[in-house]
């Protein structure tokens, strides 16, 4: 009997608009976003490519300099380091937070060049968001799992085909399985014949290549999406069990899917910035800068009382500079713990939201999210304090006249580590969001099969 | 009998769950997004106000010409409490950029953001009128007319003669108010929260702005209600005008607008950021050798010809100002070459976003606020202009006594970098097209409607 529920269930979905206007819908969005994002990679991709060649063209061009001083004044001083970030595969899919990092660093003994990237963009793309696939799952998906469902039982009632299944003797319990297994149907077949499109065309067009790596995570993407997608659907049955009138599901169904998808995850970082204020790092930077007066007019006062000379004057000199630096690094290291706090509670009031919770799992999985951006933040001054040090090095070695012909070796420059979760740690740190889901699903299901069963059907 | 249909329709709204909705989330997202985006203001004046303290200071430090030339100034972008209502192309509120002889103007960027934030921007009254308030607009005009037909109220209230352009009049007008009014209720809280920051000073031009700006809100909600209205016209059931019109609502919010600077940056494409960057490098990098070339040699006989100091500060004065200047000018011609084609690129997503009445509601209310992308290049012209004054002014202190110690830097002259932005009637200008464009839309989508109703089988 399931299987033929399911099947009316099929039938009836398939011959309505809503099914045609899904899957044009989906197929459109996810092909046109596929493309234009594909292309956006490759420019991307070849922008990397010619720098990271032209950078390794600037480093051969300092090798080349016959002058031992020369070479170190330009490699450590004048040109300083480049480092160039490489455009994340799966960006193509979840966007997320690439787009806010720069695609090339530099650092320098002097001054580190800071390029304004933000000047070789189109200012329109800060003003709308990118249309990737998530984002199309996130947002569009979402509202049709919602179109679908949202008269799966009150609209039945409404029309007097539901009293006259039960008046058969169908179980109830059957009949909202079966309004779930087929209409879920109808709703993912259109979403997953669209996306083996998108994929097919990726990998035909030949100019992006899926390592297993990266099919693996798609994979759980994909995974993911559905999950969401069927959270989504389970809401829609829920308020459709709810209510007595399609008119009335409808409207609640929108309430929901704006406040779940515009509202909560919107207001979440907001509340957690009045719960847990971080100064702002013009603050920190300030009280540094008063440490470095402290620190200066305490040297100064050493070398007027103890005249500047002798080991016990160099001693206490270091000993203030250190200080200077510990009291420095413990502000820095206050900003951060608040900053942490600040956004763990956000990312924990979010979680009220299931789009935040697929945005995390999303943007993890495509290595884009929160992930990438803390890494590089720690990269780039991991690679500003290695250069330094290196930089300290070679001078040291220039003075004790220890620099050999071939003393510049590209390899032993130091390089900003690029951006590589393991996929156990990314499934670890998504754990959290796929089980709320999980739950999500659950609790709403058990809400829809309890409610159907105390339903007026009459 | 216009004004009976009106006070039906009204109160039909007003008893609606639709309507309990609207004053549920209107004021919440309003009164948040207008609260938290003016808690950030009085943050950003306050690192403001100290940037300029430390900035100034940092000019103190210097002993030496050289520093200006290589370290310069780093000047701040005054605040637009606009920012407080519409957020814009850029999401701070102020920026520090270092202005050198040695360099093209340089954004002091840092990553320590909350990356949650990033994902999630807050909402401010774009966002919460371009997306949130159109959707509402949906759900209050998708049944006007098709619901009413299923209901069997239509041909009931038709049999008494009610002229049908009253009829569809009548349901705009209630309608729309019903939709409206939590909205400007919401506003006029915002505005209240605002009071209660008195740091924030909005000036004349600024109200009339943000006036301009809400009637802006109010045409864009005047357009989707209509299309609801239109769509509802052509429909028999109320299910399929709501299918017809989220799907409209999502290709015309989501689709087009998201979609057009990557349509226009394929169709348009500019040089990639790292091509340029290389052609300046190796532009400066020619320059450099020139210098070293004509310096080297001079610098070799003057020591053996023991010229005195403040000779070979003035050539070597003449000849690297001389060096900074060609640099700056070739990379000004690299970057209008540049400019020319991110223009034609602007001005193609321009053209794309007119597609969508979303996405031309979205670019006027920014440039209205002076937040749009207008106000982003008018400042970016601004700072060249400063950077080429601060080019001469840093050669110009060049003096032998300065670096014999016998004099001190005096820098009480240097140059102020004042930021006056666009004034109203500019940013009128480029504004008037857009919301002209959203009126003809509203006709289109009204007459529509109108034309489609006159025909309707009411039974």
């Amino acid at each position: 009997m399931l299987l033929e529920l399911i099947r009316k269930e099929i039938t009836v979905n398939v011959l309505s608009l809503r099914f045609i206007v899904t899957f044009v819908l989906l197929f459109g969005l996810i092909l046109i976003s596929t493309f234009v994002l594909t292309s956006d990679y490759k420019v991307r991709l070849q922008a990397y490519e010619t720098s990271r060649s032209a950078h390794r063209d600037a480093l051969s061009k300092i090798k080349a300099i016959k002058d031992k001083n020369q070479q170190v004044d330009e490699l450590i001083s004048n040109q300083g380091v480049y480092a160039d970030l490489k455009p994340q595969l799966l960006a193509i899919f979840v966007r997320g937070l690439e787009g806010n990092l720069p695609t090339q660093v530099h650092t320098a003994r002097s001054a580190s060049r800071k390029i304004d990237e933000d000047f070789y963009h189109n200012p329109f793309f800060a003003l709308f968001s990118t249309p990737d696939y998530g984002y199309i799952v996130n947002i569009v998906v979402s509202l049709l799992a919602l179109l679908f469902v949202f008269d799966a039982i009150c609209g039945e009632k409404e029309r007097g085909t539901l009293k006259v299944m039960l008046s058969n003797a169908v179980p109830r319990d059957l009949i909202i399985l079966s309004k779930w297994i087929g209409g879920y149907l109808c709703l993912v077949v259109p979403f997953l014949v669209a996306l083996l499109a998108g994929i097919a065309y990726i990998q035909l067009s030949g100019a992006v290549s899926l390592d297993a790596q990266a099919i693996e995570r798609l994979i759980w993407l994909i995974g993911v999406s559905l999950l969401y997608i069927s959270l989504f659907f389970t809401i829609g049955l829920f308020i459709s069990t709810l209510t007595h009138r399609a008119a009335t599901a409808l409207i609640v169904s929108l309430f929901v899917w704006i406040c779940a998808i515009l509202v909560v995850p919107n207001l979440a970082p907001v509340i957690g910035r009045l719960v847990a204020p971080v100064p702002t790092l013009q603050k920190i930077n300030a009280e540094k800068e008063a440490v470095d007066q402290e620190t200066f007019l305490r040297m100064q006062r050493v070398s007027r009382t103890m005249l500047g000379y002798g080991k016990k004057a160099e001693q206490l000199r270091e000993k203030i500079e250190q200080e200077g630096r510990d009291r420095k690094d413990k502000l820095y290291h206050f900003y951060e713990e608040e900053l942490k706090t600040q956004i763990s509670i956000s990312q924990t009031l979010s979680r009220i939201s299931p789009s935040a919770s697929f945005r995390y799992a999303t943007t993890e999985l495509a290595g884009t999210g929160s992930g990438l951006f803390l890494h590089f933040k720690q990269a780039y001054k991991r690679f500003e304090r290695n250069f330094d040090d290196y930089a300290d090095e070679i001078d040291d070695r220039r003075d004790d006249d220890q620099l050999n012909d071939n003393w510049l070796q590209v390899d032993e420059i130091p390089r900003l580590k690029a951006y590589a979760a393991r996929l156990d740690d990314t499934l670890a740190a998504i754990a959290v969001d796929l089980l709320l889901m999980g739950i999500y699903n659950v609790v709403f299901f058990m809400a829809a099969y309890a409610l159907f069963l105390r339903y007026d059907v009459t | 009998m216009l004004f009976t249909l009106v006070r039906k329709e009204l109160l039909d709204q007003l008893l609606s769950l639709r309507f309990a909705m609207a004053c549920i989330i209107c004021p919440v997202v309003v009164l948040s997004g207008v609260f938290v985006l003016t808690r950030d203001y009085k943050e950003a004046l306050l690192d403001y106000n100290t940037n300029i303290v430390m900035h100034r200071n940092a000019l103190d430090e210097y002993d030496n010409p050289f520093d200006l030339v290589n370290d310069g100034i780093q000047v701040d972008k005054p605040l637009n409490p606009m920012k407080v209502f519409f957020r814009g192309v850029e999401a701070e509120h102020t920026a520090t950029v270092r202005i050198s002889a040695a360099a093209e103007p340089e954004f002091q960027n840092d990553y320590e953001k909350n990356p949650i934030s990033l994902l999630f921007p807050i909402m401010d009254l774009a966002f919460i009128g371009g997306i949130i308030m159109s959707l509402l607009a949906i759900a209050f005009s998708y049944d006007a007319i098709s619901g009413e037909k299923e209901l069997g109220t239509l041909k009931v209230l038709m049999s008494y003669s009610v002229p049908r352009d009253l009829v569809l009049l009548s349901k705009w007008i209630g309608g729309y108010l019903g939709l409206v009014l939590p909205f400007i209720f919401s506003i006029l809280l915002g505005l209240v929260v605002l009071l209660l920051f008195p740091e924030i000073d909005l000036r004349g031009e600024n109200w009339l702005s943000l006036l301009l700006a809400i009637i802006g809100v109010l045409i864009y909600l005047s357009t989707i209600y209509s299309l609801g209205l239109f769509v509802s016209s052509c429909t028999e059931q109320a299910s399929t005008s709501i299918m017809v019109l989220l799907l409209v609502w999502v290709v015309m919010v989501w689709v087009l607008p998201n979609l057009s600077p990557y349509l226009a940056h394929l169709s348009s494409p500019t040089p990639s950021m790292q091509s340029i960057e290389m052609e300046k490098a190796s532009m400066a990098e020619e320059q450099q050798r020139k210098f070293q070339e004509a310096w080297q040699p001079w610098i070799s006989e003057a020591r053996e010809n023991n010229t005195p100091f403040p000779e070979i500060v003035t050539y070597f004065q003449n000849l690297q100002s001389d060096m900074r200047r060609r640099v700056a000018e070739e990379r000004g011609k690299i970057n209008e070459q540049f400019r020319q084609a991110m223009d034609a690129q602007i001005d193609l997503t321009r053209l794309l976003t007119r597609l969508s009445p979303a996405a031309t509601f979205t670019v006027a209310v920014c440039d209205l606020s002076g937040t749009g992308v207008q106000e982003k290049e008018h400042f970016r012209d601004l700072l060249k202009r400063f950077n080429s004054q601060w080019v001469d002014y840093s050669y110009s202190k060049f003096d032998p006594e300065i670096f014999d110690g016998d004099k001190e830097l005096d820098l009480s002259d240097h140059p102020i970098f004042t930021y006056e932005s666009l004034t109203f009637n500019d940013r009128i200008q480029e504004t008037f097209i857009d919301l002209l464009i959203l009126v003809v839309w509203n006709l289109i989508f009204f007459m529509g409607a109108y034309l489609s109703f006159m025909r309707y089988d009411v039974k």
